[in-house]
């Protein structure tokens, strides 16, 4: 894709989330629930074999209160854009990176469920369908005809919505163009944060929001040290809450 | 016909004890049958792992087994290739046990990977940057050249080499038999050290991610020279039980002392070096990923497992059975390679389990796993498939050269 | 797999393991078609034999020293 000015350039799509401003109300995991298709369990107490494309974990500081602090990390696919784990690991290129614009997809009709991806991936990011995807009669009426949903026994995670890439990619191209504004792509996550704590571009063109936000200060990813280059950042003016996202030895 | 003179009659218990011998295990194998149907037909919710545990009890006996099996090619390789001729007592066992150890493994892959009717698509959508890639593809043509290794026993049968088409496969499949060792040598080689390489580039996971040369880190080398110390102590220990549950003699009991200490000594080196590794990752690798040694070791998989591993299940029996006095005595070679087996199973269960029960989210907790009743029975399976198999080929089929001469 | 699926790219990478891997699938093949053959040659052999000793009314076995080596290497 070229850029609003006209050059071609390879895009590196990312997202910023403002955990200062993050209210932990869990819009953004409901929206990407009815997105994707994702589907639900009998037992969602089971967090460890739920699905969730987008979970959010509360965090507090460890003090007791009046000194207590919490902040949600609302946690999308990081989308590594270094060797990533997950595209490296797989045996059946059943998840790819997209070299035109940085997306970690997943391909579902051909992941075999072999979870080497799940082991390989440090944020946890990715599901096994342990069970067939059930929805209530009524709730089948509402799901979203873009996403095909999963089958059992395959992995499944964030794409970073890409289907409503190749739609925006589509519009542009009707329209004559072969370039994307900034608010033409943008994933139901980040649409949907009633507080604007996301936001979404791409990181390689200066003119987009997020392209300038990672340069702040604030600016901080998950587990920097292990060099996964993660494209999503999360902003905080905290310094303990920036010290939360790696591991000190 | 000569066949009388070439495989002179062997005498093996009555046709009744031998059916309740095998109903035995063939319970258990029915078992791990119904475990594994209903993982098939409900799906892998029938088990304990969960989106921690994404692989558990199977992928930990898939490699052990797998381990363990290479004293076919390792046998192979000496006894084909390098020409070590006492070996001859106990090749044909080796690969039976290679066959069981490496089928089983398969088998039980088909059954842990959630959409088993996909399995070709790992060659056909082949990723070749991937550990996992190389290890299905090698261990699928090994399967294929250990059947072609099991082949000919078979045919030597009595009844089957009365078929002349059958009499001259088997002689002439024994004839370029180098070649298929040469194969077998080469496949094992990668997909032991291929196995290791799985978890050793794993770099977002400080427990398993190792340095290394090349593509291959530091566990891919550690693998392989685990599994060919490992291997013949198996087949010690299989040919040694043979033995006792028939109460004959069947090979000559210096080759039993003689595989023992060259697993022993395979051992040996393969521990000094995999210290060098924890010493180093303990205080390059790992610090330099945020993580301190100690952090690795909570809940349920403690410092212990290290303890256990170097030196219980390491360093022990190495010595052990470096001592050749030790390796005269039955007690002491039987524990030894035993101990040594089980140094490899804790080795892949470390490997495996507790590299993903460690946390690498800050926020996220450590977790314990524990498998379900249908993963103990298809793992459970395997063992019976394995006695099953070991048994019909040591009624049928003529796996010691050596028991007529020892038995007269 | 093949140069035909799509994923396929004609990089070092593919060209080394599945240069390899071909390789060791014709080693494998060759060899069991080579058995496969000499087998069938040998017991063709044998038949002839046996009708040329039939014709010649010497019922003897002429395939009996090559058993003996087979037992010699098993
Ligand atoms: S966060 Fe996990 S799933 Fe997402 S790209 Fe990175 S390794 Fe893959
Ligand atoms: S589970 Fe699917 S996506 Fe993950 S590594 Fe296996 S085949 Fe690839």
């Amino acid at each position: 894709m070229k850029t609003e000015s006209g050059d071609q350039r390879i895009a590196r799509y990312g997202m910023t989330i403002d955990v200062d401003k993050c209210t932990g109300c869990g819009t953004c995991a409901v929206v990407c629930h009815m997105e994707n298709n994702v589907p639900f369990t009998v037992d969602e107490s089971d967090k460890s074999r739920n699905m969730a494309w987008m979970r959010i974990y509360k965090v507090d500081n460890g003090l007791d209160y009046p000194h207590v602090r919490v902040v949600y990390f609302p946690r999308p696919c990081m989308q590594c854009d270094h060797h990533t784990p997950c595209v490296s690991v797989c045996p059946a290129s059943a998840t790819n990176y997209d070299g035109l614009t940085g997306i970690v997809d997943q391909i579902n009709t051909r992941c075999i469920g072999c979870r080497y991806c799940m082991a390989a991936c440090p944020y946890m990011v990715r599901c096994f369908n342990w069970w067939d995807p059930v929805w209530p009669k009524d709730m089948e009426k509402h799901l979203n005809p873009d996403v095909a949903p999963r089958m059992r026994g395959v992995v499944e995670k964030c794409t970073f919505c890409s289907h409503r890439y190749l739609k925006a990619k589509d519009k542009a191209h009707n329209e004559g163009r072969d370039y994307l504004r900034e608010d033409e792509y943008v994933p139901a996550c980040v649409e949907a944060c009633p507080v604007g704590a996301m936001r979404f571009g791409d990181l390689n063109n200066p003119e987009h929001a997020v392209a300038q936000l990672i340069q702040s200060p604030r600016a901080f990813r998950l587990l920097e040290n292990l060099h996964t280059e993660p494209k999503v950042y999360y902003l905080s003016s905290y310094e303990w809450v920036r010290k939360l996202a790696d591991n000190f030895a | 016909m000569t066949s009388e003179h070439t495989t002179p009659k062997l005498e093996r218990c009555s046709r009744q004890k031998f059916l309740v011998w095998l109903s035995v295990w063939g319970l258990l194998l029915a078992w791990g049958l119904y475990g594994a149907f209903l993982c098939l037909f409900k799906g892998l919710n029938q088990t304990g792992m969960n989106n921690y545990f994404v692989f558990g009890l199977w992928i930990t006996v898939d490699l052990a087994i797998i381990a363990l099996g290479a004293g076919a090619f390792f046998s192979g390789f000496l006894f084909y290739i390098l020409k070590v001729d006492h070996l001859k007592d106990l090749i044909g066992a080796a690969v039976v046990i290679g066959f069981i150890c490496y089928s089983g493994a398969i088998g039980m892959l088909t059954i842990d990977i959630g959409q088993p009717l996909r399995g070709y698509f790992s060659f056909w959508h082949a990723n070749v940057h991937s550990m996992l890639t190389e290890v299905i593809f090698c261990i699928t043509c090994y399967l294929f050249v250990l059947t072609i290794e099991f082949t000919p026993l078979i045919l030597e049968n009595k009844r089957l080499s009365e078929f002349p088409l059958f009499k001259y496969i088997g002689e002439n499949l024994h004839g370029i038999m180098a070649v298929f060792a040469l194969v077998g040598t080469f496949l094992s080689f990668f997909h032991q050290g291929s196995l290791g390489g799985m978890f050793g580039v794993l770099f977002a996971r400080p427990f398993a991610y190792r340095t290394g040369v090349a593509i291959w880190p530091w566990t891919f080398f550690l693998f392989i020279l685990s599994a060919i110390a490992s291997g013949p102590a198996l087949t010690t220990l299989v040919v040694w039980t043979t033995q006792k549950v028939t109460g004959k003699q069947l090979v000559r009991r210096s080759t039993l002392s003689k595989l023992a200490k060259l697993s022993a000594t395979l051992f040996f080196v393969y521990l000094i070096l995999k210290a060098a590794d924890t010493v180093y990752w303990a205080n390059v690798t790992a610090p330099q990923m945020g993580f301190a040694f100690t952090r690795f070791y909570q809940g349920p998989y403690g410092m212990e497992l290290l303890f256990l591993e170097l030196f219980v299940f390491g360093l022990l029996p190495a010595v052990l059975l470096l001592i050749p006095k030790a390796r005269e005595h039955d007690f002491s070679l039987v524990i030894g390679c035993l101990f040594i087996c089980m140094g490899i199973v804790l080795n892949r269960f470390v490997m495996t389990v507790q590299t993903l029960s460690i946390p690498v989210l800050p926020f996220e907790k450590f977790v314990a796993y524990a498998p379900t009743w249908q993963e103990w029975a298809v793992a459970a399976a395997v063992l019976g498939y394995g006695v099953i198999v070991y048994s019909l080929s040591y009624r049928y089929l003529h796996l010691f050269p050596r028991e007529h001469e020892l038995n007269a | 797999m093949l140069p035909t699926t799509f994923e396929f790219r004609w990089d070092a990478g593919h060209m080394i393991f599945f240069g390899v891997f071909y390789a060791v699938v014709i080693a494998i093949f060759t060899s069991l078609v080579y058995v496969a053959v000499k087998s069938i040659i040998d017991v063709y052999r044998d038949m002839t034999a046996r009708n040329e000793a039939n014709a010649s009314e010497h019922p003897e076995h002429p395939h009996e020293a090559t058993n003996e080596a087979v037992i010699a290497k098993s």
